[in-house]
């Protein structure tokens, strides 16, 4: 079902945590809430679910306003970050409980209640884990109960506010594939938060960018990926090194060297320029069209071999692929040849 | 190759120290056996003298003249009188201390409003105030000249010297056990469950009965125990406003008293053991409840 934000606020005390934001979220889309703590994600998220309502502006879901509506009336199911599962019952009561409260009329037969929990467990795996309590299970299981406990009364959007953010890397990764998973099959719209760029980036079909409480930029992960919008946006994604740079038509000279502009590009003159570590190919000795830089560190990580480059006085971080690099020096303190593929530019104001 | 080298070094430069090591390897917190020996003999010696020994000698000399003369002591009307009226106190103010107690923790623990730490404070006024002063304002209050005397007088209403009294003076004392037990575990437990329950459609009532109160119940079994120790127990407050008539408005604590000042210590200790028996049943409990349900409590452990 589509959610229509219409410049919705929120504060607390003084604090602006939510600044009229306008955002729509289409049916069946899985979003994304991006953003550093403190950006007002949780916030927005928490008063699409209707555990806190906005000081103004208005929320529309389906069309229907729901601005002051109470969260079950809303159809919707939440996932909270720390899974918040009722700990005095076993997994099967857990899941079973949006089932069973309510002002349900008549009440289901405990056969129906039995085979939805049922199924529901396993479609998250955990069918011969029904008569465990929480305290027994893995962050990963638990996770997923919560998730089997929120799909229970069949929501119409599900929110997460940080779903696998207490998890290890590995179970992480499996989870963002099976929430995946689960999105395409049940098709049910889907806005999560997370604080991870690569997990926002890896799962949503549009990430919604905050900062200070503001949208920043809306857009496919390739999109805010390759155009980020503002400053803020790109450093946010992994922007890279920051460097000073001069605008010029069509392209940027940073360090004497002409780099093409991949984002919009703005008005000539002084800016900031942002080149992410793949974009920076290294030469040996120095060469006329390169600039001169100097390794400092080197470090092997997995397949690939990060370099930190002291290119007059600036700090750079490069990536290579430890197999193709080719037959470079890259010993610290060896003289390097510098060029810079593209970069992401902005003007002084923005 | 390298590295093995060093380590290498390494062990040689640290085989020396090994060698020095005490016979037998002790920890850095760990004292010496006499030491050890000493503080305890010390706690348990204290322990024996001033808690224990006191304990049976309530029992030794309420039995002093035989089972019989116990017997009696206990089912004189007086006595008894004095038995039912501590029961039928606790029996109203331990439930109204229940009651209250959840819903001061459940509004300080879950809810943020203006007023709160005004609240905290209250609450914990009867710990800190003299429980004779606790009677002394109800005697203030309700008593004949007191501030509401004349209102009550009219409608011949008997508060102060009366069942009523004695049970506000209790609820007043025994007030904080229950609350301050709950607050810091409901604290600590947060409100996602809550707001899962709410998100799922649960009613408000539903999700305080299915999900809070199921969360705390031994934390609120453990405060109910303390406070009905306490309600059973209570002297100073209820003295104030008693009266001390006998077979009417006395409770066990003050019968013990009365038939103390009489010299009849073996009447007076008979009564006094039943109170020590419930001191002793309530002690029992508590330890059977923590160790069962130790970590549960783990964050309300104060007392």
């Amino acid at each position: 079902m589509s959610i229509q934000l219409t410049g919705i606020t929120k504060r607390f005390g003084a604090f602006t945590a939510v600044d009229a934001v306008d955002l729509s979220i289409e049916t069946g889309e899985l979003m994304a809430l991006l953003g550093p703590s403190g950006s007002g994600k949780t916030t927005l998220l928490r008063m699409i679910g209707g555990l806190e309502f906005a000081d103004g502006g208005s929320l529309a879901i389906d069309g229907v306003d729901a601005t002051v509506e109470e969260p079950h009336a809303r159809g919707v199911g939440f996932v909270f970050q720390h899974y918040a599962l009722f700990r005095h019952m076993t997994v099967f009561e857990n899941v079973a409980f949006g089932l069973r409260v309510g002002k349900r009329k008549p009440k289901l037969p405990e056969q129906v209640i039995a085979d939805r929990v049922h199924h529901l467990l396993e479609l998250v795996q955990l069918r011969p884990l029904a008569q465990r309590y929480p305290n027994q299970l893995s962050g990963g299981q638990r996770q997923r109960v919560a998730l089997a406990r929120a799909l229970a009364t069949e929501p119409r959007v599900l929110l997460l506010d940080e779903p696998f953010g207490a998890l290890d890397a590995k179970v992480r990764k499996e989870l963002r594939r099976w929430l995946r998973d689960i999105h395409k099959g049940m098709g049910v719209t889907t806005v999560f938060v997370t604080h991870d760029q690569e997990e926002a980036l890896e799962l949503a079909d549009r990430v919604c960018i905050l900062h200070q409480g503001r949208i920043e930029q809306v857009g496919t992960p390739a999109e805010v990926y390759d155009m980020p919008a503002s400053a803020f946006v790109c450093d946010f994604l992994g922007g890279g090194a920051k460097l000073p740079c001069t605008v010029l038509n069509g392209f940027a000279d940073i360090a004497g060297l002409r780099v093409p502009i991949s984002n919009r590009p703005p008005a000539p003159g002084p800016g900031i320029a942002y080149v992410r570590p793949h974009d920076i190919e290294l030469l040996p000795g120095s060469e006329a069209d390169a600039a001169a830089a100097r390794v400092t560190a080197v470090q092997p990580v997995g397949p690939e071999l990060r370099l930190d480059l002291d290119m007059g006085g600036q700090v750079v971080e490069a990536v290579l692929d430890r197999r193709t690099h080719g037959h470079v020096d890259l010993s610290p303190g060896t003289a390097v040849g510098v060029r810079l593929k593209r970069a992401n530019v902005y003007g002084l104001g923005a | 190759m390298a590295a093995e080298t060093l380590s290498t070094t390494t062990d040689r430069r640290k085989a020396p120290v090994l060698d020095v090591t005490p016979p037998r390897p002790r920890g850095a917190l760990e004292d010496p056996v006499w030491v050890k020996a000493l503080v305890m003999a010390a706690g348990l010696g204290f322990l024996a003298l001033f808690i224990l020994l006191p304990l049976l000698a309530v029992f030794a000399e309420a039995l002093r003249r035989g089972v019989g003369a116990y017997w009696e002591a206990l089912v004189e009307p007086d006595a008894w009188s004095a038995i039912v009226l501590t029961l039928t106190v606790a029996a109203i103010a331990v439930p109204a201390n229940l009651v209250f107690g959840v819903c001061a923790a459940w509004a300080i623990a879950k809810h943020r409003f203006p007023g709160k730490a005004l609240l905290l404070t209250l609450i914990d006024l009867p710990f800190s105030v003299s429980p004779v002063i606790s009677g002394l304002v109800y005697v203030l209050l309700f008593g004949a000249h007191g501030l509401l005397g004349p209102v009550l007088r009219e409608y011949d209403i008997q508060i102060i010297f009366a069942v009523p009294g004695l049970v506000l003076a209790t609820v007043f004392i025994t007030f904080p056990f229950v609350a301050r037990e709950l607050i810091p575990l409901m604290q600590a437990q947060g409100n996602d469950e809550e707001e899962a329950a709410i998100t799922l459609g649960a009613s408000g009532w539903q999700t305080f009965s299915r999900v809070t109160l199921p969360n705390i119940k031994w934390g609120l079994l453990y405060g109910v125990l303390l406070c009905n120790a306490r309600a059973m127990g209570e002297f100073g407050a209820v003295s104030v406003v008693s009266g001390h008539i006998r077979g009417e408005t006395n409770t066990m604590p003050l019968h013990v008293e009365i038939l103390y000042n009489e010299y009849n210590f073996v009447a007076a200790f008979a009564v006094a053991s039943l109170l020590a028996l419930l001191a002793i049943v309530t002690l029992v409990a508590k330890s059977l409840l923590e160790l069962r349900y130790g970590a549960e409590l783990a964050a309300t452990r104060r007392h």
